[in-house]
């Protein structure tokens, strides 16, 4: 009885269609989202419920995200409403899942469970160079040209040995599939992964061990995947394989009008590859909850342009009751882009919007979000360009992050040489990674131990931070100590690190939210390893400050929403860009701008400003085509 | 669960061990062969003691090499293996819940899972730190979820472990606090209502029995003086209480009466003999696994229990049905046992036999299976499904696994995978392999011993050496010569088995190969003989071990031809005369008498042997057989 009524209250606060999508039970269910839709409430509700009908069984639910901040939001509020069992809910990122699966199962395709991720560019470029050099081969292109082609073939799933055909010279093409081998073999050699490597390796080891993939269908009775249109190939791939034929319960929510990441391999027809593959049943939740109905009518209008679409999808309905006294759309006019950027700056200062969080200014690229940085700074304006971030921005987090890697991987001297590096700059020693290795060889194995035996700096603090280190991670290995007394040494005033160490602030914030979230996936217990595959994985980008305008990519400006939005650049060439305009009008890529034309206008909730100068970089511009699909001009 | 293997490294006694494991498994070995080490092995690796300091179930004296070695070399490491023995073996629901540290083999999907425990000794703080962690299948601790620490916490819920020591009172164990027999007191529920009636009722005959005799009454008051002594102001009171009012108190000395026969006298489980007590908590632990076990654990918890001499007091005929009542236990046993009786309802595959060798115990049981590592290809894939489910590939391990005993034909399959000039070390892999299964002994055959054993081969499990004879006239004789040469064969603890009248001479020697006894086989010159040994053949002993190990006699010559001939004919002689005194001395007479009533005048010849011979009369062949087994120069 009691679970009947937790489960009314659950579904209570939804909507008729809502309500049918949450009490979904097995089968393929493909649930149209429009954005403001409530397809994260859906989501949730449906998943809790799930877990209510049968609170002590054992059975998983996967939901995969897009973010692990979508996954984070998810875990959270499905702990809400069902504490009990959110430890039987896998919410994570095709990555996060695919790493699981490679660390429980990944030696029968050569992975061994303690990999390493490399993540930042910079270490992919030196493993690529490294990897040449070994195999003694020159690719005889600059290497940041040739990693990206890497990556795009590990997205095609495409092995060392089957890859010829994506060349259409020969000669070429047997370069790559050599570097790509001798890629390969050397991130094995390293125990390393990296993310594209993710990915393609859990696909084959589903592919190549069927009964490994069934062991996890098994498990994880319930599938949910969130903004499903953006999966590409290789996600979509590794999605087929984990289910096999049988496997139908997929609930997944897409929006083919809000694909954004085509250039990554996400395609619009992927909803039509799931209709054919899985049979779904198709629910349909048009009603937007966000934003104004004018904006609901401009949306509706500049789709209708793209032809691309599921067949049958209805127009989105508006939802909000709204107030009839403020002016929710406008149109800037500027003569030049410099203009725009000062007077979008002008104009938000204007509005006295109490709290500067809650406008976005939203670009298709971040060089107009540059421009107006500077001049919202000029206007007394704090702001943030949201970007992410594969590593720390500041000395003293890149020395605390590689001070938590070596305590992990006491013998690897890689991380050592990053470590000594790193050390060397923050607390200005002199010690050569080389040195302390054979230092370390010749009495303990420790390297860690070595350093801190050698380690003599001359200013206080910095004899402080080797104290920690020693105390916390040489004698004792207590990593959350060490971060603790660490940070509250970096954040002493008198060490004057925000003062000196460019980034230093925002790196603190990024860190003080990454350690909770961090800790509050994987538990407080949780040993140092778990805890940095984790960070391995996440952003260090800084969260938003509170009263700092947020400055986002039309791509960083997805799954979020604010009362008030300013869409800047709507002008030929800038939106749409100038290469979809090169394909043609009736291009994917054309449809791929409208889309993205699209997802930028629906982040509002109480007002919409656009804007557009007529000379751009001293190029004369039309006014987008967007401005007269959406009929405002 | 069942735990399928166990290995030992360093442990007491144990140097290594490596032993596979039956849902029921009888150790059997000579004091100080190690079998209690096993025992606590098992029992401290699956404890629930682990982490608290100082409580860890290990101790200094668990390191063979005392606490002097340092270093990973002299760590005890022991690890268990719990494995299905066919795929959807174990309950979905429990896989679900232990996904993270299950690994599934790629080809069978069947599951498994290995758990470590390794401990060291630390000389700096003079403690023994054990480390708990569950293994992938590369046999490399799980980095990732199945690294968390609630795993162990979690798998320990479905394979509680509970022992029984050698010296079972039953006075303790039937006491309230005890672990089994106060389980289930508590376990009882009662009733509210019916409580507080009971409680009622037992406080009305308190008063009923305090007014039978005055007395009480009198002796009340006088006590009563306690109350005004300690009362401070608010007055007390006394009362005598000849049985408990409160409930519990009832409940918990609760006791167990057994009356042996119709007509004994019902007796408290204490004061009956130590085999009815002994055999009383055996019972008492299966009604404690039926009744209190469930509760807190999960529906799929499986006890393990390790039960020394569960023998021990009884009578031979109870020790022959207790095998049925141990076997009928729930969950998985290991039984510790110095009983011939016991053993000899113990399926041969459930038996292994301990041994003390020259560094540590060493174990023999049946084999299960043979391995050979050689590289994969596609040659040893097309060879192996010629073969059959007889032999399969391990890829994780990189070997191939057989279970049956390979053929000529199939060994020259597998020899021809291997081609290249590299082929030699492969080769002898396959070839070590071959060898190894020939040593395999079938079901079918393993049963025909089984039944046709049944008498006799409880002891054998207990002797160091075997004989093999035909009948039972050379056995009575075998055992005269054996006094007459200096090592009479209880001293030497050798059996001998008349395998005509058991079996076959073939399994027997098979039997003795694999479980490691010396052996030695008389026979008769004839056909009969020639039989034997063509059967020793056909279970692939070459005609060198045959040589090594088989006495047969001159062409034509049985026993009592042999004897006839030696200079044991005068105890034939008087042996005859005993049975016959008209018997003619000559040597067809005798013969014919000897044929005629074979066992009759076996054990006087015996007897005659032992009265009158001397050692030089022994013939060779009689001598050589005891000279193949070590038992005599």
């Amino acid at each position: 009885m009691r679970s009947d009524r937790d489960q009314e209250s659950l579904l209570l606060a939804l909507t008729d269609v809502q309500r049918e999508a949450a009490l979904w039970n097995e089968g393929a269910m493909m649930l149209l989202a429009g954005p403001g839709s409530g397809k994260t409430r859906v989501l949730t509700a449906r998943i809790a419920r799930l877990f209510k009908a049968e609170p002590s069984a054992k059975w998983r639910i996967l939901a995969l995200t897009f973010t692990t901040r979508a996954a984070d939001e998810m875990r959270q509020r499905v702990e809400e409403l069902v504490p009990e069992c959110v430890e039987r809910m896998f919410a994570g990122t095709f990555h996060s899942f695919a790493c699981e699966v490679l660390r429980q199962s990944g030696s029968h395709v050569g992975v061994r469970t303690d990999f390493k991720i490399y993540s930042s560019l910079e270490d992919r470029l030196l493993l690529l160079s490294e990897a040449l050099m070994r195999a003694d081969l020159d690719i005889g292109e600059p290497l940041d040209r040739a990693l990206p082609v890497l990556d795009g073939l590990r997205d095609r799933l495409a092995g060392p040995d089957d890859c010829l055909r994506y060349f259409s010279d020969e000669n070429r093409g047997k370069r790559f599939a050599s570097a790509y081998d001798a890629y390969m073999r050397h991130l094995q050699a390293e125990n390393a992964l990296d993310f594209p490597a993710i990915i393609y390796m859990a696909y084959r080891l589903f592919t190549s061990f069927p009964v490994i993939a069934d062991r996890y269908r098994r498990t994880y009775r319930f599938t949910s995947l969130d903004e499903f249109q953006d999966t590409n190939h290789a996600q979509y791939s590794f999605v087929r394989a984990f289910t096999g034929n049988d496997y139908k319960n997929l609930f997944v929510v897409a929006d083919d009008d809000q694909v954004i990441y085509q250039w990554n391999g996400a395609s619009p027809q992927r909803l039509q590859q799931f209709v054919t593959d899985y049979d779904p049943s198709i629910l349909q939740m048009p009603t937007n909850f966000r934003c104004p109905s004018d904006v609901v009518l401009m949306a509706n209008g500049l789709v209708s342009h793209n032809l691309l679409r599921t067949p049958g999808k209805n127009p989105l309905v508006a939802g909000k009751a709204e107030a009839h006294d403020i002016e929710s759309v406008r149109l800037l006019r500027f003569e030049s882009d410099d203009e725009e950027a000062a007077g979008v700056a002008a104009d938000l200062a204007q509005k006295r919007v109490q709290n500067a969080g809650d406008v976005a200014i939203i670009a298709r690229t971040k060089n107009l979000l540059v421009k107006v940085q500077g001049e919202l700074a000029v206007l007394g304006i704090a702001s943030q360009i949201s970007q992410r971030r594969d590593s720390f921005a500041s000395v003293p987090y890149q020395w605390l992050h590689c001070c938590l890697k070596i305590a992990n991987r006491r013998t690897d001297p890689r991380e050592f040489a990053a470590f000594v590096e790193a050390g060397n700059v923050l607390l200005d020693l002199k010690l050569e990674a080389d040195d302390l290795v054979e230092l370390a060889r010749s009495a303990h194995g420790d390297f860690l131990r070595a350093w801190a035996s050698e380690a003599q700096p001359l200013s206080a603090f910095a004899k402080k931070a080797v104290d920690i280190l020693r105390t916390e991670l040489v004698d004792r290995n207590d990593f959350r100590k060490f971060v603790r007394g660490l940070t509250e040494l970096f954040a002493q005033p008198e060490w004057t690190l925000v003062e000196t160490q460019p980034s230093f602030e925002e790196d603190q914030r990024a860190w003080r939210d990454l350690f909770t979230e961090i800790s509050g996936q994987v538990g407080r217990l949780a040993p140092l390893d778990t805890f940095l595959q984790e960070l391995d994985l996440r952003s260090k980008e800084p969260p938003m400050k509170t009263g700092v305008v947020p400055l986002l990519t039309i791509h960083g400006s997805k799954g979020n929403e604010f009362p008030h939005v300013y869409l800047m650049g709507l002008a030929e060439d800038v939106l749409p860009s100038f290469q979809s305009k090169k394909a043609g009008d009736r291009s994917p890529q054309m449809e791929e701008e409208r889309r993205n034309c699209f997802v930028a206008i629906t982040r509002c909730k109480d007002t919409l400003t656009l804007s557009y100068a007529r000379v751009y970089n001293g190029w004369a511009k039309a006014p987008s085509r967007f401005l007269r699909e959406m009929a405002i001009m | 669960m069942h735990i399928s293997r166990l290995a030992i490294d360093n442990f007491r006694c144990i140097r290594a061990l490596d032993i596979e494991l039956s849902p029921t498994s009888v150790i059997i070995g000579e004091n100080n062969a190690g079998k209690t080490a096993v025992l606590d092995a098992v029992k401290i690796a699956l404890s629930r003691k682990w982490g608290r300091s100082g409580q860890t179930g290990f101790n200094e004296y668990d390191f063979p090499f005392g606490a002097a070695q340092e270093g990973t070399d002299g760590d005890i490491r022991i690890r268990l293996w719990f494995s299905e023995s066919q795929r959807n073996e174990w309950h979905q629901p429990m896989v679900d819940d232990l996904i993270e540290i299950i690994r599934t083999d790629p080809h069978s999907g069947t599951h498994s899972i290995c758990m470590q425990v390794t401990c060291s000794f630390e000389s700096v703080t003079n403690s023994v730190e054990p480390v708990w962690h569950f293994l992938n299948d590369a046999d490399q601790p799980f980095a990732g979820a199945g690294a968390r620490n609630q795993n162990l916490s979690r798998f320990f819920d479905y394979v509680p472990c509970f022992s029984m020591a050698a010296m079972r009172d039953a006075g303790v164990e039937f006491g309230g606090r005890s672990r089994f027999w106060g389980t289930l007191l508590k376990s009882i529920e009662v009733d509210k209502d019916k409580a507080a009636s009971l409680e009622e009722r037992f406080s009305q005959l308190n008063g009923e029995l305090l007014a039978a005799d005055p007395k009480l009454e009198a002796i009340k008051d006088a006590l009563k003086a306690i109350s005004t002594v300690i009362a401070n102001g608010a007055a007390g009171d006394v009362d005598i209480r000849a049985i408990p009012v409160n409930l519990w108190e009832i409940i918990s000395r609760s006791e167990v009466v057994i009356q042996g026969q119709t007509q004994d006298p019902w007796l408290p489980i204490g004061k009956h003999g130590h085999g009815v007590q002994s055999l009383a908590i055996i019972f008492l632990f299966r009604a404690f696994v039926e009744n209190a076990l469930g509760g807190a654990l999960p529906e799929e918890a499986e006890p393990i229990l390790t039960l020394e001499e569960p023998e021990a007091h009884l009578h031979p005929q109870a020790c022959r049905s207790l095998w049925l009542a141990i076997n009928a236990l729930p969950g998985q046993k290991f039984v510790t046992t110095h009983s011939p009786f016991f053993v000899q309802n113990v399926p041969f595959k459930d038996i292994i036999v301990l041994r003390r060798g020259t560094s540590g115990p060493v174990a023999a049981s049946l084999p299960r299976n043979f391995k050979a590592v050689v590289p994969y290809n596609a040659l040893l894939e097309a060879a192996i499904a010629k073969i059959g489910p007889s032999i399969s590939w391990n890829p994780t391990s990189g070997c191939i696994v057989c279970t049956q005993t390979i053929s000529d034909a199939q060994f020259r399959d597998l020899l021809m995978c291997y081609t290249g000039a590299d082929r030699g070390p492969h080769h002898a892999e396959i070839k070590a392999m071959r060898d190894r299964s020939r040593s395999f002994i079938g079901n079918e055959e393993i049963s025909k011993l089984e039944s046709w054993a049944k008498r006799i081969r409880g002891e054998i499990f207990f002797a160091n050496k075997w004989l093999l004879c035909e009948g039972q006239a050379e056995y009575a004789i075998l055992s005269a010569v054996a006094d007459k040469l200096g090592c009479p064969l209880d001293a030497h603890g050798i059996s001998v088995i008349d395998y005509q009248n058991n079996g076959s001479p073939g399994a027997f020697a098979a039997l003795a190969r694999v479980l490691d006894y010396p052996w030695a086989m008389i026979c008769d010159g004839d056909n009969g003989g020639n039989d034997h040994i063509a059967q020793l053949r056909s279970h692939h002993f070459s005609d060198a071990e045959i040589a090594d190990r088989v006495t047969q006699l001159p062409k034509d010559f049985d026993l009592e031809r042999l004897i006839v001939t030696c200079a044991l004919r005068p105890c034939l002689l008087a042996a005859a005369r005993e049975l016959d005194p008209q018997v003619v001395d000559s040597d067809e007479a005798l013969l014919a008498l000897a044929y005629a009533r074979k066992e009759e005048i076996a054990v006087r010849i015996s007897a005659q042997i032992r009265l009158t011979a001397s050692v030089g009369d022994i013939p060779a062949e009689f001598r050589a057989i005891f000279v193949r087994i070590g038992a005599c120069e």
